[in-house]
């Protein structure tokens, strides 16, 4: 339900990296980065490199091992959940599962936002904006989140139009 | 009103709720707001309050910093569910203030400078926000209301439905209140769209209703009324 070419270009230019060649190959649907003559391969190991080379180490967990190890496996659910739902079914399991874990949680790591925040939200906006406004507010947890992290100045890129959510709750008793 | 004395129970689920679909008390980025109803607070709340628990240790992550946050502190009565009208004029003057010195000519034709607009919507916002208090203290005598249960019909099977909702939740009035909605099958993959609401009689009529829906004549065939009640 993503494009990863088009989520990986926004990532570098949210964090500034220029000259940066995405490909993606069309059979196994694994992202190339290529920058400065580097080849990188996968999604997750694209967005870690990304990352080091703009010099955002707190977007990748900082020095702590638990918070970095917790990155890899947030990236590792993108990479084998989102893009890899088939059927409608999948695609609201999937949003079920972030809803429930976003609601006892700001961001999906520590208190800031971290790598797992953007990759995941660009894998499940054009789901989210599918959604009508009564399923969205039943995911109110994944909609307050995924309003947060698109408010992010530089994470949506001028041609992405922000996910509309209204600002009260309109429907009694729908909140799962 | 705002969340009132934080350490009562009642101001606690009242906070829980209001940051159910809120990440900060305003805005998108933690700022004095947060500082303020964070300091009012006893301690950490409860556990099964879990938004405003989130929201608790979100705002102490900041603690070291809370002096350097951008805004304005404001009294806690200022913040909360009933202070949101007013909190909202808030930014937008704060942008006018900034951006004084620069773009401060005269725009013939209001081509993109919408910072006029929300001051304006803000400026509305908070005179309403004023008139509703008002007309609060004159407590006026029961209002007459009704629900009605409202089916709009689209042109054909192409049209597309959450547009249309959209669209009929986008019609404003004063004393009109959208409430849940659904699609329903009519046959050869059409659906009708109904949507409940409810109305102060006295405020708004049928026909102001029906003749605002099929202004969207690009979507919408016709409007029919499937359900009145007098509440």
């Amino acid at each position: 339900m993503a494009d990863i070419k088009q989520d990986l270009k926004a990532l570098a230019r949210f964090l500034d990296v220029k000259g940066v060649k995405v490909n993606v190959n069309s059979e196994t649907k694994v992202p190339v980065l290529t920058l400065n003559g580097m080849t990188v391969t996968g999604l997750s190991s694209v967005a870690n490199y990304l990352a080091k080379t703009a010099g955002r180490r707190d977007l990748i967990g900082g020095n702590d091992a638990a918070e970095r190890a917790a990155v890899s496996q947030w990236l590792e659910y993108r990479v084998t959940e989102i893009d890899r739902c088939h059927s409608e079914k999948d695609v609201s399991t999937v949003l079920k599962e972030l809803n429930s874990y976003l609601e006892t949680r700001t961001f999906f790591l520590g208190e800031r936002v971290t790598l797992p925040d953007l990759l995941i939200m660009y894998g499940v906006r054009s789901a989210v904006s599918l959604l009508t406004f009564q399923e969205k507010e039943k995911f109110m947890h994944l909609s307050r989140w995924c309003d947060n992290v698109q408010s992010i100045e530089g994470v949506l890129q001028k041609q992405q139009t922000p996910v509309f959510f209204v600002k009260n709750p309109l429907y009694a008793g729908v909140q799962s | 009103m705002g969340f009132g004395d934080s350490k009562t129970t009642v101001c606690l689920n009242a906070l829980n709720e209001y940051l159910a679909d809120r990440s900060y008390i305003e805005g998108y980025t933690v700022s004095q707001a947060d500082v303020v109803v964070f300091e009012a607070l006893s301690g950490a709340p409860p556990a099964e309050l879990y938004n405003a628990l989130r929201w608790y240790n979100q705002v102490n992550s900041y603690k070291s910093q809370f002096s350097s946050l951008p805004g304005v502190k404001k009294d806690v009565s200022e913040y909360g569910p009933s202070a949101a009208a007013t909190s909202a004029a808030t930014p937008a003057a704060q942008n006018d203030a900034d951006d004084d010195d620069d773009d401060d000519d005269v725009d013939l034709f209001g081509s993109d400078d919408d910072d006029d607009e929300e001051a304006l919507a803000a400026m509305q916002a908070s005179r309403k926000a004023a008139e509703d208090a008002a007309a609060k203290k004159k407590k006026p005598p029961p209002i007459a209301k009704s629900s009605i249960v409202l089916e709009v019909k689209p042109w054909d099977d192409e049209t597309d439905m959450n547009e249309v909702e959209k669209l009929v939740r986008s019609i404003e009035m004063d004393g009109l209140l959208w409430g849940a909605s659904k699609l329903v099958p009519v046959g050869y993959g059409i659906n009708k769209l109904q949507i409940s609401c409810v109305v102060v009689d006295d405020k708004v009529g049928t026909d102001d209703l029906e003749e605002k829906i099929t202004a969207f004549e690009d979507f919408v065939q016709s409007m029919d009324i499937a359900a009145f009640n007098k509440i």
